[in-house]
């Protein structure tokens, strides 16, 4: 009788041990495929890269440069991942391009997965892309989520003879925390560096007064104005293709259409000459 | 500082009603918890009250994201999960195949507001960054203890979870997403008292 009992106990354990090592086994597969999540908050995982557009900008510099910069300026991935994939095959499939340019809302509601659904995806770009903050990546965690995974959120680089000056726009997010960083962008487009052009890209456009800061519209206004090599100041946001003067200066203004609308703006630049072309994907 | 006096104030409310709820007997919790991730801390803890002959279970948790884990971050769930489903392998081994619940979770922090802050237009933003709705599955094996081990049971359990914001995602672009990109794990285990 006891040594009945014995037997059952100890098939009792095996079976717990079995059940154990199998839950042990799935929860080592599932940690490999990255599924622990601790927080949608949380700035960064286990396999979130970090640093994108530096490496991006090593990447273009191992590019042989010519007299032409082809650049593909899009902005507002958020949420249209099956558009994401098409773009990238389209962007693929084009000779000569030398970057993309993503203007901002990356992400729709600031989340580290929703970030790194988008990198998955345009990772398989041919090509380096350049992310800049939209309004949307600073929602919740946003900000500190970009800046580990992309970078600062101002920044510049010179490549073709082209000075790119990035910087954050999105002024409503923060009020009262130098949102555009008007010292910082004087700085920049004082153009130390001796490019021939300079390009600005950030998400809000200044038109666009409530949510850029309504202080900083003019100061901004003025100092792209009193640029005299800047060829474009380009944004997203707007979810449609502008092209104009909204100020009646000389200084031309270029809005991305969103990923939903299946199309990008290409951009070959020669000598400071602007050939546009407008591609469906 | 603002952080460490919520977390403060969590844990001593905690033990508060903890103490008082054992010289109420009735007001003991039936269980208690230690969970591994499942988007609410990088480490949980929680306590709740079976139901309905264990077919429901409530819960709360308090979580944690430490620095060095994508932190810092302090959130706070209720659950609701229903049992459809038991397999007594023996007297001491219970299974759970596939208990399915809702999850509320708050996240504290001024960066996740609740209510759209009066800077914005009117619902420029439409959800709640402070808030989230999961829905989850839990998988657990449960040991019944004999009388005199002084706790009625352990069980380990394996969670499953998605919450509203990547479920909209996920049914927008079903061609793209996958599903695994939507659906987050944790571990944990609970005790039975």
């Amino acid at each position: 009788m006891k040594i009945k009992s014995i037997t059952f106990r100890i098939a009792d354990y095996v079976t717990q041990s079995l059940i154990i090592l199998t839950q042990f086994t799935l929860a080592l597969l599932l940690t490999a495929c990255d599924q622990f999540e601790f927080s949608p908050n949380q700035t960064f995982d286990q396999t979130s890269p970090t640093n994108l557009n530096a490496q991006n900008l090593a990447r273009l510099r191992g590019n042989a440069e010519d007299d032409t910069v082809t650049i593909v300026f899009a902005g507002d991935t958020q949420r249209w991942y099956d558009e994401q994939e098409r773009f990238v095959k389209k962007v693929n499939s084009l000779p000569n391009i030398d970057l993309v340019l993503l203007a901002g809302d990356i992400s729709d509601f600031g989340l580290l997965q929703e970030f790194k659904w988008v990198q998955k995806r345009l990772s398989a770009l041919h090509v380096p892309y350049f992310g800049i903050i939209g309004n949307h990546d600073m929602v919740a965690n946003g900000a500190r989520i970009f800046s580990k995974m992309f970078g600062p959120l101002n920044y510049s680089f010179v490549y073709g003879g082209i000075k790119f000056i990035a910087h954050n726009t999105n002024g409503l997010e923060a009020p009262g925390r130098n949102i555009p960083d008007l010292g910082w962008l004087a700085r920049e487009l004082q153009n130390a560096e001796g490019a021939r052009h300079i390009i600005t890209v950030s998400h809000v456009p200044p038109y666009n007064t409530v949510e850029f800061g309504a202080e900083s519209v003019e100061p901004y206004k003025m100092l792209l104005e009193n640029t005299p090599d800047l060829l474009l100041s380009l944004h997203g946001h707007v979810h449609q293709h502008q092209d104009f003067h909204p100020f009646s200066d000389q200084v031309r203004y270029m809005t991305s259409f969103s990923f939903e609308q299946s199309a990008f703006v290409l951009l070959q630049i020669v000598n400071g000459q602007i050939l546009k072309s407008i591609i469906s994907y | 500082m603002t952080r460490s006096c919520t977390l403060a104030a969590l844990l001593a409310m905690g033990a508060a009603s903890l103490s008082h709820a054992q010289s109420v007997g009735k007001f003991v919790p039936d269980f208690a918890q230690i969970q591994y991730a499942g988007s609410n801390g990088w480490l949980g803890i929680g306590a709740g009250y079976e139901l309905l002959h264990r077919r429901l279970r409530t819960q709360a948790q308090y979580g944690y994201v430490p620095p060095e884990r994508g932190g810092p971050l302090h959130m706070l769930s209720v659950a609701l999960f229903y049992r459809p489903l038991r397999v007594n392998s023996n007297k001491t081994l219970q299974i759970n195949p596939l208990d399915i619940g809702f999850k509320g979770s708050y996240q504290f922090g001024r960066d996740y507001f609740f209510n759209l802050p009066s800077r914005y237009p009117p619902n420029y933003y439409w959800w709640k960054p402070a808030f989230r709705l999961h829905l989850a599955t839990e998988s657990s094996v449960t040991y019944k203890l004999p009388k005199t081990a002084g706790i009625r049971s352990v069980t380990a359990y394996l969670e499953f979870n998605t919450n509203d914001l990547y479920l909209i995602s996920y049914v927008l672009n079903a061609g793209s997403l996958r599903i695994g990109e939507v659906v987050k794990a944790g571990i944990g285990v609970r005790v039975g008292f």
